[in-house]
C-alpha cells in the first residue's frame, strides 16, 4: 500500500464518525434496572451468584477472530488485526503523532479522532465480568459509558454464539465464594467513601441521589480525562462483575487488569467492602426513558445531495461505508464486510456509489431507498431504528444506524429524508 | 561557445545539487536501463488528490474539465490498461472514459490540453469521435466486468452504449433492468434511458425517465434526449 493510500483510508476514518464501535442503545426500563438490590443488612444469597452459562470456549475463541473483536480490543489473548484495520491502535498512533503521515494532516486529524481512540481492554475479563452478562451484552449492547461517544456495537450475533464467546473471554474466571464477600458491608459508609476518595471525578452512578463530584470530560488532566471517558456507569457493576472481584478490584485495580487507569486507593478490605456494598447493593431508581425523538416532515426547500453528504453521510457513514477503490480494497465494515457482516456493497462515498444500493440478505442488489412495510425509505428505517433503539425499543428488523454511535438528531434524518422525497437531487 | 559553456555549467550544477537534495531523502536505489535512479523515499503521489479531484469534477458534472485533468496529469493514458492492481489508474480511466461518452467523443478541451496531449481527444474529425467512443466504450465494459453487479458502472456503461451505433439494444437492457430495481445511478443514466424509449415509440416510458432525470439533475439540460 501507497504512503498516499494509507493517507486517503485514515482520513475517511477520521472525517467520519467510526460506525462500528458501539452501539448507544439504552436499555429498556425492564433491561437496565434490576430489581432494587437488597439494603445493607440484606446481602444477596449465594444461591443468586454468578453461574457461567453453558458455553463453547474454544468456539467462543474462534468467534472472536470471526467478528474481529481484535480490531477495536486489546486483551483477552485476542488476534489483534493490523494496524490500517485496528481502531484503536491507529487512532491512538495518530493522536501520539507517530502515524505515518505529515504533521499537518496529522494536527487536523487529532481533534477529529481524539474521542475515538479509548476502547475498553479485555485483559483480564475473566475476573472482571460475569459471563451471562456478556452473553447477554454482546446480544443487546446499551451504553455502559456515559461519557465515551462510541459503544459496543450490535453484532449480528446468535445468543448461542454470544454465550460461547462470553464463555471464552470468562475462562478460568474464580469459583464463586462460598460466602457472600459483600457481606457486613455498610452502604452508608460505602458512599461517604466514595465521595472522600473521589470515585465520582470519574465514575457516574445512575439511578441514586448524585453526588457532590461530578466527572469532568474536559479535564485538563489527560489520565483524568481518559479515565472519565471509560469509566463505566456503577449502576451497571452489579449485573458485570462477579461480587468476588469487587473488593480487590476497589482496592488495588492494577492487580486484576494491569492497563487500567483507575488508580489504586489506600483504603482497608473493610473500606472497600462498605464500597462495594454500596455499588452492588444500593436500591436503584429506575433509568430515566428516553423519548424517540420527533420524526420532522420533509423539507420544502430544495436539499442538494451535498449537503446531505456534508451534513450526514461524511459526518459519519462513510467511516464504514467508504470507497473500496481508495482504501485498498476495504470499504468498511459496511460495504466491504467484517466484524462478521457478509459485504453489503453499501457506499455512501459518493452520489452514484449511494445510488448502487446495497446487496441484501438474499445476495440481490436491491435499492437504498427501498420502502420498508411502512413505505419508509430503507436508508431513512435504519437511521430511524437507531433512534428507537437508543429509547429502548427491542432491536427490529432494520439494524440501526449509525452502528454503535449516538443516533443522528431529528434535523439530519430530516434533511435525509427530504433528499429522497424530493428524487434526491444531484 | 561561451554562452553554451556557462549554460552547461550552470545545468550541470542545478543538477548535481538537485541529486544532492533527493539524496538526502532516499533510502535506496534502482537501476533503470543501466542509469542510477534515486527512489525519493515518501515521496507524494498527486494524482491520488488529482483522481478524487477528477472525480467530484464528474460528480458536478463538469466532465470537460474532469477529463482534462486526467490527461494533463497522464498524458499516456490511453496506452495505460486496467488492472486490479492498480486502483488509481482503474479511477482515472474511468473518469476519462465516462467524460468522453458523455461529450459523444468531443471533449471542448482545446485550452485545457497542451497540444502535445491532445491525442484524438478533441474528436476534430468523425473518425476522432469514433475512436474516443469506441475506446471509452471499452474501458466501462471493462470496468463493469470487473465490478460485478454494480449498478453505477452498468449505468454508466449503458450511457456509453446508448452512444454507440449497435450498442443501444444491449444499453436499454441493462437500463430498464436497472431502473426496475430503482438503481439507475445518474440523471444521466436516465437521459440515455429517455432517448432509448423515446426511439421504440415508448411515450410513457420516456416522460417517466425524464422525470427522474429532471429530478435528479442539477440542470435540466443534462435530461436533453441526444441523438
Amino acid at each position: 500500500m501507497t504512503r498516499n493510500h494509507r493517507l486517503t483510508w485514515f482520513l475517511t476514518l477520521t472525517t467520519t464518525a467510526a460506525l462500528w464501535l458501539g452501539c448507544r442503545e439504552k436499555p429498556s426500563p425492564e433491561d437496565a434496572t434490576p430489581a432494587p438490590g437488597p439494603s445493607a443488612s440484606a446481602a444477596p444469597e449465594l444461591a443468586r451468584a454468578e453461574v457461567h452459562p453453558k458455553g463453547d470456549a474454544a468456539r467462543g475463541e474462534a468467534l472472536t477472530q470471526a467478528f474481529e473483536c481484535g480490531r477495536c480490543h486489546d486483551g483477552a489473548e485476542l488476534v489483534q488485526s493490523p494496524l490500517e484495520q485496528h481502531c484503536g491502535h491507529c487512532h491512538m498512533d495518530i493522536m501520539n503523532g507517530t502515524f505515518k503521515a505529515p504533521k499537518t494532516e496529522l494536527a487536523k486529524w487529532q481533534p477529529v479522532v481524539e474521542p475515538y481512540r479509548d476502547i475498553p481492554s479485555l485483559q483480564s475479563s475473566a475476573q472482571r465480568f460475569k459471563a451471562s452478562w456478556l452473553a447477554s451484552f454482546l446480544t443487546a449492547p446499551h451504553d455502559l459509558r456515559p461519557h465515551l461517544k462510541q459503544s459496543m456495537p450490535r453484532l449480528a450475533l446468535t445468543e448461542e454464539q454470544a454465550t460461547d464467546i462470553a464463555a471464552f473471554l470468562t475462562k478460568g474466571a474464580p469459583a464463586p465464594a462460598q460466602k457472600d464477600p459483600l457481606a457486613g458491608g455498610d452502604l452508608a459508609k460505602g458512599r461517604a467513601l466514595m465521595e472522600q476518595k473521589g470515585c465520582p471525578s470519574c465514575h457516574t452512578m445512575t439511578g441514586v441521589p448524585a453526588f457532590a463530584t461530578q466527572p469532568d470530560a474536559k479535564s485538563a488532566d489527560e489520565r483524568t480525562r481518559r479515565g472519565v471517558l471509560l469509566a463505566p456507569d456503577l449502576r451497571f457493576a452489579r449485573e458485570r462483575m462477579p461480587r468476588e472481584s469487587a473488593i480487590r478490584w476497589i482496592r488495588d485495580p492494577s492487580s486484576i487488569k494491569k492497563s487500567t487507569l483507575m488508580p489504586s486507593t489506600s483504603l482497608s478490605e473493610q473500606e472497600a467492602r462498605d464500597i462495594a456494598a454500596y455499588v452492588f447493593d444500593t436500591p436503584l431508581e429506575a433509568a430515566p426513558k428516553r423519548a424517540v425523538p420527533e420524526r420532522l416532515a420533509v423539507l420544502s426547500r430544495p436539499v442538494r445531495y451535498q449537503e446531505v453528504f456534508d451534513e450526514v453521510f461524511s459526518k459519519t457513514c462513510v467511516h464504514c461505508h467508504g470507497d473500496p477503490q481508495v482504501a485498498r480494497g476495504d470499504g468498511g465494515p459496511g460495504n466491504t464486510g467484517g466484524f462478521g457482516f457478509k459485504p453489503r456493497r453499501l457506499n455512501l462515498a459518493s452520489y452514484s456509489a449511494l445510488l448502487s444500493g446495497m446487496v441484501d440478505t438474499e445476495g440481490e442488489r436491491v435499492s437504498a431507498f427501498k420502502p420498508t412495510a411502512d413505505g419508509t425509505p430503507r436508508l431513512v428505517a435504519a437511521l430511524l431504528a437507531r433512534q428507537a433503539e437508543e429509547a429502548g425499543a427491542k432491536p427490529g428488523e432494520v439494524r440501526g444506524m449509525p452502528l454503535s454511535l449516538p443516533a443522528l438528531s431529528s434535523e439530519q434524518v430530516q434533511l435525509v429524508e427530504s433528499w429522497i422525497a424530493q428524487g434526491r437531487p444531484r | 561557445m561561451t554562452r553554451t559553456r556557462k549554460l552547461l555549467a550552470k545545468t550541470l550544477l542545478l543538477t548535481a545539487a538537485a541529486s544532492l537534495m533527493v539524496g538526502a531523502t532516499t533510502r535506496e536505489a534502482s537501476a533503470c536501463g543501466g542509469a542510477w535512479v534515486p527512489i525519493v523515499e515518501e515521496q507524494i503521489d498527486w494524482r491520488v488528490p488529482g483522481v478524487l479531484q477528477a472525480e467530484r469534477l464528474m460528480d458536478a458534472g463538469k466532465s470537460t474539465d474532469a477529463a482534462a485533468s486526467v490527461v494533463r496529469m497522464m498524458p499516456h493514458i490511453k496506452s495505460l490498461k486496467m488492472s486490479a492492481s492498480k486502483p488509481l489508474v482503474n479511477r482515472a480511466l474511468r473518469v476519462l472514459a465516462l467524460s468522453v461518452a458523455r461529450t459523444d467523443g468531443r471533449l471542448d478541451a482545446a485550452r485545457q490540453l497542451p497540444a502535445h496531449v491532445q491525442d484524438t481527444w478533441l474528436g476534430k474529425s468523425a473518425e476522432d469521435r469514433q475512436t474516443n467512443l469506441t475506446w471509452a466504450t471499452d474501458i466501462l465494459r471493462k470496468t463493469a466486468e470487473a465490478q460485478e453487479n454494480d449498478p453505477q458502472s452498468r449505468t454508466e456503461l449503458a450511457e456509453a452504449l446508448a452512444r454507440t451505433e449497435g450498442g443501444e439494444k444491449e444499453a436499454l437492457g441493462i437500463l430498464e433492468e436497472l431502473a426496475k430495481a430503482d438503481l439507475v445511478t445518474s440523471p444521466e443514466g436516465y437521459a440515455a434511458l429517455a432517448h432509448l424509449r423515446q426511439k421504440r415509440g415508448d411515450r410513457a416510458g420516456t416522460k417517466l425517465a425524464m422525470e427522474r432525470c429532471e429530478a435528479m439533475a442539477k440542470d435540466k439540460s443534462t435530461c436533453a434526449v441526444h441523438g
